[in-house]
């Protein structure tokens, strides 16, 4: 009897480690796949965090230039937008179009067509299809009106 | 039973963790991100980034701040008071409990609460790959039966079984991993976006008591934002004249750089505000440009610093304590990144706070943490040790080459063929040496063998696997395998990785004092190596292939040979004086070598010597500097 009771307890042990084995193994093999997929989204986004960083310099070129309207600074920010694109970062396109919070944010709400967008305060862009930042925008409201 | 996820559900932002191999980490959100805002808009089901964004335009129906209508009575002061500072509206619901209002529709906080429960729970799925049902939701230390139990529905309500709720300074201290420390009093200061917490929490055998909690419920980082706004504003007023505070773009950049500038003042004690264009005044345009030191930043915040201290005097006195009993400070929520914030609780507790952990993350950590403890996740997992110092064999010139570096999870094994140093060597000796440092005799000795029988080869090519082995008890088992004959010799090591912290710590010590020694002395044995490969295949070319070359030139080379041979055996030959010899002698055979290039082409057009690899060439070089060979 007393045999018996040892032999479940050392079967009970067993089924026991042999969980906890396969836990570690699936914790293992999910890190692994993670570890494949984050590191393609790394290469992608490897740049991420200095673009943003440049696009806050763009934004302040584009205002020089919405006070300055000088021919020279306009090819600057050509320069910069095709550098940009080439890198595989897109403009959110916000013109006349339904407000969407998935790539915008809202900063004001002005009188205009009831949640369309009616101006830009900050361009918005993506990277391989991911909001890097999104577009600020200034949304309609007939009420407002 | 699946993953228990762990959730901190906060005031202002949510956090996601769980436990893997052991060890509890965040979740990313889909998003990216490590925390998500606690805003929701119901009716389109937004929750987090995208909620804020369109918070502006949808203020009535986006719901913020809900933690603070938890199981609160709509007459109660917390309702009214969080009605005041709220644009949604905020109504009398079934038995009296505050409700949210959006459009016709009234909405319970458990409900809200739900639906930032619902992207934890489909952020967790996505991340882990499988379907989670379980959580381990924070709550407050101060929360009534009324506010966890409106927690806990909330879960239900997502889809969660909720396994437990945890006391937000528990799973803190969890996190910090004070549970398998001593008994100690120990005080979590948690000062967030919004609220702040301060808590006593007594730990004795795993079972975490709280004596005390205090704090204010309407204190927090965007107060501090708040007074660097107003700043920024009135000195552009007092510089240029111009109201800022009426212009909404302007403001939207300001708050921008406001949160900028404050996390930037954590590191650095100065930074810069720059937002060109920021206004126009007589149709010319206004550059934003100021610094702030953080001496300004802790000047203009000082008063909201100070305000937590009455919490923490009123929270030892409630507990019976003394400042001189806690045992342990430590910080939780993004505020308490602040030097001046973490100045002032030194100053009143009179100890070092602890902030070893992510302050953000530290709650969600902890409620992981205590779901693997329910799942049986955190016992169950054995800990796996490290090798504490790396482990290796002697090279060539007395090098020590490692196999197993420094904190390497054990079990693990590590194989490396290596080769022999001279012609028709017939053994080599595995000499297994553990240490830090590059040369061998400063290493530690763990054990020697010999592997004999290897057949008569020249230098470099027969090929000999060695392979380390280390099992989950630390043993070690280093073989040696002649891959022509299979012949193999091994030897095992007890307790390779169980040495005591002072060994390991004067080891480490020892490698870092004597780096700058070592690397030269490294450099020095790699240079040897070198010269030694230079004169042992240069004579080997001279053997084979020696009528090639003119006397004179053989006189030349063999001259520069024997000198460059003085060179190394010279014990204390200099690593400039061996470099200038080996370099002088590379070139005489250079030279040697393309004559002999030029000679055979012209006897043999299109057909290039492939017998012999001239001396001192490109090729040789490589092999020689990545050749290792065993001594």
């Amino acid at each position: 009897m007393v045999k018996k009771t040892k032999n479940q307890d050392l079967l009970n042990k067993i089924s026991e480690l042999e969980e906890s084995y396969k836990r570690v193994l699936a914790d293992y093999h999910n890190q692994e796949r993670r570890h494949k997929e984050s590191q393609s989204e790394i290469i992608q986004m490897a740049n991420a965090s200095l673009i943003e960083k440049m696009l806050l310099v763009l934004d302040a070129i584009e205002l020089a230039q919405s006070h300055l309207k000088d021919k020279g600074l306009n090819m600057v920010i050509d320069q910069f937008e095709k550098t940009l694109k080439s890198e595989g970062v897109e403009k959110i396109d916000t013109k006349n179009k339904e407000f969407d919070p998935m790539t915008m944010d809202c900063v004001e709400v002005v009188p205009g067509k009831n949640n369309y967008v009616v101006s830009l305060s900050a361009e918005g862009y993506m990277l391989h299809n991911k909001v890097l930042r999104p577009a600020k925008v200034r949304v309609g409201n007939t009420s407002n009106q | 039973m699946g993953k228990i996820i762990g959730i901190d559900l906060g005031t202002t932002n949510s956090a996601i963790a769980v436990m893997e191999g052991g060890i509890a980490k965040i979740i990313p959100t889909a998003e990216g991100r490590n925390i998500y805002p606690s805003i929701v808009e119901p009716v389109k089901n937004l929750v987090g980034d995208v909620a804020k964004r369109q918070m502006i335009l949808n203020a009535t129906n986006t719901v913020f701040s809900v933690k603070r209508l938890m199981g609160q009575k709509f007459s109660g002061k917390q309702s009214q008071k969080t009605k005041e500072i709220v644009p949604f509206d905020i109504v009398e619901g079934k038995d009296g409990m505050a409700v949210v209002r959006i459009g016709d529709k009234n909405y319970t906080p458990q409900e809200i609460s739900a639906k930032i429960l619902q992207k934890a729970k489909s952020d967790a799925e996505k991340y882990l790959g499988s379907a989670v049902t379980d959580a381990v939701i924070t709550v407050p230390a101060y929360f009534d039966d009324s506010q966890r139990q409106a927690t806990k529905q909330a879960g239900e309500i997502a889809g969660l079984n909720v396994q437990r709720i945890v006391n937000e300074p528990t799973a803190a201290a969890l996190a910090y991993g004070l549970d398998k420390g001593k008994n100690e009093t120990v005080v979590v200061y948690d000062l967030g976006g919004g609220t702040f917490d301060v808590s006593i929490l007594e730990l004795g055998d795993g079972v975490f008591e709280v004596k005390a909690t205090n704090g204010d419920t309407f204190l927090g980082g965007d107060d501090f934002d708040r007074r660097i706004i107003e700043y920024i504003v009135a000195e552009f007023k007092k510089e240029t004249g111009v109201d800022l505070s009426q212009d909404k773009q302007a403001l939207q950049r300001i708050k921008d750089s406001a949160e900028k500038s404050k996390i930037e003042l954590s590191s650095a004690t100065e930074t810069e505000i720059n937002q060109p264009f920021i206004t126009q005044k007589d149709g010319q345009p206004l550059h934003l440009t100021m610094k702030l030191t953080r001496t300004k930043l802790e000047e203009l915040v000082s008063d909201l610093i100070e305000k937590t201290i009455e919490p923490c005097k009123k929270a030892l006195s409630d507990a019976k304590l003394e400042k001189t009993q806690i045992g342990e400070v430590i910080l939780v929520g993004g505020m308490t990144r602040m030097p001046k914030v973490q100045q002032v609780v030194k100053d009143f507790f009179g100890k070092e706070p602890n902030r070893s952990v992510n302050p953000d993350e530290a709650v969600a950590l902890g409620a992981a943490i205590q779901g693997g403890v329910i799942s049986g996740d955190v016992k169950d997992i054995l800990l796996l040790d490290v090798t504490p110092l790396t482990l290796g064999i002697e090279t060539m010139g007395s090098v020590m080459t490692p196999l197993i570096e420094r904190n390497t999870t054990v079990p693990t094994t590590k194989s490396q063929i290596f080769s022999t140093a001279s012609d028709n060597q017939p053994q080599v000796e595995i000499h297994i040496l553990q240490g830090e440092r590059p040369m061998a005799q400063d290493n530690k000795t763990l054990g020697s063998f010999i592997l004999d029988g290897i057949p008569a080869a020249p230098r470099g090519i027969p090929q000999i696997e060695v392979s380390f082995d280390i099992d989950a008890n630390g043993i070690l088992n280093v073989t040696a395998k002649d891959k022509a004959t299979g012949k193999e010799q091994k030897i095992t090591i007890k307790n390779a990785t169980n040495l005591s912290d002072e060994e390991v710590e004067k080891m480490k010590q020892d490698a870092q004092r004597y780096e700058a020694e070592d690397k030269k002395k490294k450099e020095l044995a790699d240079k040897r190596n070198e010269a030694d490969t230079l004169i042992i295949q240069t004579r080997k070319v001279l053997k084979d292939a020696g009528e090639k070359f003119s006397s004179e030139a053989k006189d030349e080379m063999e001259k520069a040979l024997t000198s460059l041979e003085a060179e190394v055996k010279k014990t204390d030959a200099s690593f400039e004086s061996l470099d200038s010899e080996l370099k002088k002698a590379t070139e005489i055979m250079q030279k040697h070598a393309e004559a002999l290039y030029k000679a055979a082409q012209e006897n043999q057009p299109g057909q290039g010597s492939d017998q012999t690899t001239p001396p001192g060439s490109d090729e040789n070089k490589k092999t020689a500097e990545e050749g290792e060979v065993v001594s």
